[in-house]
């Protein structure tokens, strides 16, 4: 049985040209959550990093990251949610137009208004990156 | 008691990246306020964090982290009790 989730786009306060998801494909609300970004070579940040050996930046990596965690805790209309921490990122391999990004996340810990994941990012089964996010709700 | 404080002390360091040395801190030493180690919030919560991974303690409720929260000793003392 396959379930359908909101787009993204209906729960994060982002926008065009900065939605760094496609969907959702799991969803367990207030705890876990794993999020598709397909990257293309259409994607605007290609044109420049790098010219002739286009890789992914891992700071955009990092707010896919973030933005999957933040669906976490968004309700059902977009909240505002400030990045306060990131801890241990590590970046293990490029990611590359055509890779299809799978981006897990699991809340460990909460004290309202700041909120603790552990975020992990998969190519083809390979984890490509990972780090420690933190949320300020307001 | 002095092993959870001297596993504190290094969680704290290397945890919170503290610009101290362990023999800079004391059981006694605030964690917030003058002549403190100087956290904030954010802090706080990697703490909670890094002493539910390094001691399997867990601390859920505001209040009781309100009340530990003050110097490294109250925090060891809760861990002591709890685990």
């Amino acid at each position: 049985m396959t379930v359908s989730y909101p787009s993204p786009r209906t729960i994060l306060p982002h926008s065009y040209p900065f939605i760094l998801i496609d969907k959702i494909i799991e969803f367990d609300k207030g705890k876990r959550i794993v999020c598709l970004k397909n990257v293309t070579i259409n994607e605007e940040f290609f044109n420049g990093h790098f010219k002739e050996n286009p890789i992914m930046p891992g700071v955009l990596i990092i707010e896919a990251m973030v933005q999957t965690s933040g669906l976490i805790i968004c309700g059902e209309k977009p909240t505002i949610m400030y990045l306060s921490r990131i801890n241990n990122a590590k970046f293990k391999r490029k990611v590359i137009p055509g890779d299809q990004l799978i981006i897990n996340s699991s809340l460990v810990q909460s004290f309202h208004p700041l909120y603790v994941f552990e975020a992990v990012v998969y190519v083809k089964g390979e984890v490509v990156s990972e780090a420690e996010i933190s949320l300020s709700l307001s | 008691m002095s092993d959870t404080i001297q596993k504190l002390k290094d969680l704290l360091i290397t945890r919170l990246k503290l610009k101290v040395k362990a023999e800079g801190i004391t059981e006694d030493t605030p964690l917030f306020g003058l002549n403190s180690l100087g956290l904030d919030s954010i802090d706080v919560l990697e703490l909670i964090v890094g002493i539910k991974k390094a001691f399997g303690v867990e601390i859920l409720d505001r209040e009781v982290a309100e009340k530990i929260f003050t110097t490294v000793g109250s925090i060891a003392r809760y861990i002591e009790e709890k685990r």
